[in-house]
């Protein structure tokens, strides 16, 4: 029953996705882009944006040799960003019982340099194929959701 | 997908490998999403149907350096194809993103 949403629950879900959408953008651009800016501001920036929004975003600080590198949800988000650090965001509010779930990692220095541009390059244009490839029909379980690959 | 994949500008072999092991995982790549983040039911057995909402999640781990990097969106089925619940805020790109860092800096 609750796999398959009604159009009333997926216009829950959408309006949950632009909420947190619009919450991820505003709360990078008053902090996340500078460095040595306390990660624990930009939650409570996220909950001022948006009453309506419940939930609680998973904000990871990640650059090489930091203590929260590695950790997949740095949930207690004390750490101080780094210039060079990316900064994943993972936020999936509640808004009337439905949320929706959007990841994204904004490079601290306000661009992306070499390497992360290389590995999260990587990873987003893999999501851009794997969200075209979905249909109606297809299974997500069989290999051809997932491209096979030459040596 | 294998045009990107042979001709992205792999710098260290270790990220090839990690990219691949990404791929080939069946951990920490989808899951269903509604009334609950990682809400119920098993869709990955049975053909996707209209109205199934779930994330898309791939994750790479390069554990020599510490490093973990993730992209995450949360897709609807419709009766003709796939419609991206959020519709494309925030942005995907990397360039879009750093235009939206200039432009809010």
């Amino acid at each position: 029953m609750r796999l398959i949403k009604s159009p009333r629950e997926i216009e829950l879900m959408r309006r949950a996705g632009r909420l947190t959408a619009r919450g991820l953008v505003e709360g990078r651009s008053d902090d996340a882009n500078r460095a040595s800016s306390n990660l624990n501001w930009l939650p409570r920036q996220i909950f001022c944006s948006f009453a309506v929004v419940r939930g609680d975003p998973v904000i990871d600080r990640l650059s090489p040799g930091a203590p929260t590198s590695g950790t997949r949800n740095y949930y207690r988000n004390d750490q101080l960003l780094q210039s060079g650090d990316l900064v994943l965001m993972d936020y999936a509010p509640d808004v009337n019982g439905y949320t929706s779930d959007i990841g994204r990692m904004w490079p601290v220095d306000g661009s992306y340099s070499p390497v992360q541009g290389e590995l999260y390059g990587f990873v987003v244009e893999y999501q851009k194929i794997l969200l075209k490839t979905i249909r109606p029909s297809m299974h997500v379980g069989e290999n051809r959701f997932r491209p096979r690959l030459s040596r | 997908m294998n045009s990107v994949w042979t001709e992205w500008p792999w710098s260290r072999l270790e990220y090839r490998q990690a990219a691949r092991t990404m791929i080939d995982s069946d951990v920490a790549f989808t899951h269903p999403v509604g009334m609950a983040v990682h809400d119920v039911g098993d869709y990955k057995q049975g053909p996707l149907q209209p109205g199934l909402v779930f994330a898309l999640d791939p994750q790479m781990w390069i554990p020599d350096e510490q490093l973990y990097i993730r992209v995450e969106d949360t897709v609807v089925v419709t009766s003709d194809g796939r419609r991206v619940a959020h519709q494309g805020m925030p942005p995907l790109e990397l360039e879009a993103i750093e235009s939206v860092m200039r432009h809010n800096a």
